[in-house]
């Protein structure tokens, strides 16, 4: 019969209490960490698809005159080689060579204003989400020629579909206008009013020589990094590698200040909630916790009567709340897990109440959220509740300690 | 004769919001080793109280108590702890068993806050139960033992590590007159056996005549019984 033998004996013997905060501690981890790996996965996607469709990448490298200008003159001579020192870097996923470039779209039916992107479209199915947003035709390919995809709005105004040519007036890097004509690969959807009604992808050898541009030339160079948190760290390293003053380095952050703050925010509101939380989960416990330790008074002072040292009792009553904490926490981080992996394969379907889009900031959020389960989303929220509620149980221990053993046992009789 | 218990002048007052309720009055007393002795008196006549300071559970306002010649007022708490441990034991009203212990483990529990060994204490505490009369009923829990049981395993645990007093308040407040005589008769038993001294409190005359010895407490202080209370000396 040692102390933790009677802790456990303790709980035992009111079990419905010890189940209630069993379940509070647990049902307050679920729910922290169904929160943190929703907002880890729609940070993931921000940062992930988001960039790879807004931006050329992670990290950004162009013509330090091209972000304040962007002339196709200003452009990066070899691509290639740079391209290949990039790729080198521990961290660096994928390096995205891209030709930007604005003209007039012109066909049959309609014309207007085009943001053209000159890529490779074996690395744009591995690093963006645009190819899979397909909605008919196909997406480029590696090999093809004077071929287009155009976003669904701007072929809606054009009254285009696959199959159909268009014509393509841009300035070369001579400023001279030059004129090509594309025929019609796909049409895509990506619900971003800035990208349906002007966005086109081309094929990046093509657009190269529409341009008159050197081979091997482009105007930005994307990098795609695995784990966002290296970031910081890669972008000095470009810095240190290849910074001469020719070459701009842009975090994504410096590119989308709007996807910044908006993960900014995310990351923000769930810190709140899940404060909110804490404080909730904490209350709960607190209070069926205390109405124990103040029930026991009684069987406290008896012990203490008995000649039972302060610190014995100290240590029997920490380790009924770590025994619960660590239930509670165990089947918290178990079920919130559970859930949370649920979440992250079927996704959480918010558009009946949402509707097709959830607009933000000038972005078109989706509405079927996917949580992503990483040790950070598992175990910060079970290890912040189990702390918490140990320090409860460092309250409570002194609490018990200094019960008043004469009054305790007297009762009111004298 | 070995003075166990020694009080002098004691005194001890209760504050309720603005007033001082006084509960003990100067109170004289002095126990020798080995007798078995009660304390009198009235509800709210301060009993509680008196043994409660003598064992180290209250603190007097003044006056003084020693316990084998050794003063318990300059002992801090966790003297009073190891004095409460190894030289008194107590005996409540309300048998004050702990529930998730059982029977066995309930009598040997100051045993093991001595620091027993396991093997040595279950010897012990399982020849006591004996005593007691609780042979087969070690292994019970105290919601399976009857009221007059439950008293016997308080009993049990208040002599096991040999204390040089036990204190029992109203040990028969919570059983019928029955079972009282039993525990009563079973508490003199052990005196007279094993030589503890005993002070318990009551304040029904059937339960004190058994004591040799009684101490009358009035609105504090100690008195002559009133007529009708005697004790088993006086009677024979």
């Amino acid at each position: 019969m040692n102390t933790a033998d009677l802790a456990l004996r303790n709980l035992r013997r009111n079990r419905k209490r010890t189940a209630i905060t069993v379940a509070s501690v647990a049902l307050g981890i679920l729910f922290a960490v169904v929160y943190a790996s929703l907002e880890e996965g729609l940070r993931h996607r921000l940062e992930t698809e988001f960039v790879g469709l807004l931006a050329a990448g992670h990290i950004t490298l162009e013509h330090p005159g091209y972000r304040t200008d962007p002339d196709v003159a200003l452009f990066l001579e070899d691509s290639v080689s740079l391209g290949t020192s990039l790729r080198n870097l521990p961290g660096a996923e994928e390096v995205r060579t891209i030709v930007a470039v604005q003209g007039v779209i012109k066909s049959a039916g309609g014309s207007g204003l085009v943001e053209i992107r000159g890529v490779e479209p074996s690395v744009e199915s591995r690093t963006s989400p645009l190819p899979s947003l397909i909605t008919s035709g196909r997406y480029l390919e590696d090999g093809d020629g004077p071929q287009i995809v155009l976003g669904e709005r701007l072929a809606a105004r054009l009254r285009v579909s696959p199959g159909n040519r268009v014509i393509l007036s841009m300035a070369d890097v001579d400023g001279l206008l030059t004129e090509v004509l594309c025929r019609v690969t796909g049409i895509f959807r990506t619900g971003l009013h800035q990208f349906d009604p002007v966005l086109a992808h081309v094929p990046l050898e093509f657009l190269r020589e529409a341009l008159n541009m050197p081979p091997g030339s482009a105007t930005r160079i994307g990098v795609l990094i695995g784990d966002v948190r290296i970031q910081s760290r890669l972008v000095r390293k470009i810095r240190d590698t290849i910074g001469n003053g020719s070459i701009a380095i842009y975090p994504w952050q410096d590119m989308m200040p709007e996807l910044d703050v908006l993960t900014r925010f995310v990351r923000t509101s769930v810190w709140i909630l899940e404060g909110l939380l804490l404080i909730l989960v904490l209350f709960t416990v607190w209070n069926t916790m205390l109405m124990s330790v103040l029930e026991r008074r009684g069987e406290f002072a008896v012990q203490l009567a008995l000649g039972t040292p302060p610190s014995r009792l100290k240590r029997m009553v920490f380790l009924e709340t770590a025994w619960i904490a660590a239930c509670g926490a165990l089947l918290g981080a178990a079920a919130g897990g559970w859930l949370s992996r649920q979440a992250q394969v079927k996704g959480l379907e918010l558009g009946w109440l949402l509707g097709d889009r959830i607009p933000f900031i000038g972005l078109g959020l989706p509405t079927t959220l996917h949580a992503r389960v990483t040790p950070a989303s598992l175990l910060i929220p079970a290890a912040v509740v189990f702390a918490g509620v140990l320090c409860l149980g460092v309250v409570l221990m002194r609490r018990a300690a200094r019960t008043p053993v004469a009054e305790s046992l007297r009762g009111g009789r004298t | 004769m070995t003075d166990i218990i020694r009080v002098v002048d004691l005194t001890k007052d209760y504050r309720k919001d603005k007033f001082v309720v006084p509960a003990l009055r100067g109170v004289d007393l002095v126990l020798h080793k080995g007798e078995f002795a009660a304390v009198s008196g009235p509800s709210g006549s301060g009993k509680t109280t008196l043994l409660n300071i003598i064992g180290g559970l209250d603190r007097p306002t003044s006056g003084a108590v020693d316990v084998e010649g050794r003063s318990m007022n300059n002992l801090d708490g966790a003297e009073l702890a190891c004095l409460r441990r190894d030289r008194i034991g107590f005996i409540f009203q309300a048998h004050n068993l702990f529930p998730v212990l059982t029977a066995l483990e309930n009598a040997e529990y100051v045993l093991m806050l001595q620091g027993k060994p396991k093997g040595e204490r279950r010897d012990v505490v399982r020849a006591l139960l004996r005593e007691v009369g609780l042979e087969g009923l070690e292994n019970r829990y105290p919601r399976e033992l009857s009221g007059g049981q439950q008293q016997r395993v308080a009993i049990a645990r208040a002599v096991a590590a040999r204390p040089a007093i036990v204190l029992a308040d109203e040990p028969t407040a919570n059983v019928d007159a029955r079972t009282a005589g039993g525990i009563l008769d079973l508490m003199k038993r052990l005196n007279e056996e094993k030589q503890v001294t005993m002070l318990f409190s009551s304040h029904d005359p059937e339960v004190l005549k058994r004591a040799k010895r009684i101490f009358h407490l009035r609105d504090g202080k100690i008195c002559a019984p009133p007529s009708g209370i005697e004790t088993e000396s006086d009677g024979s």
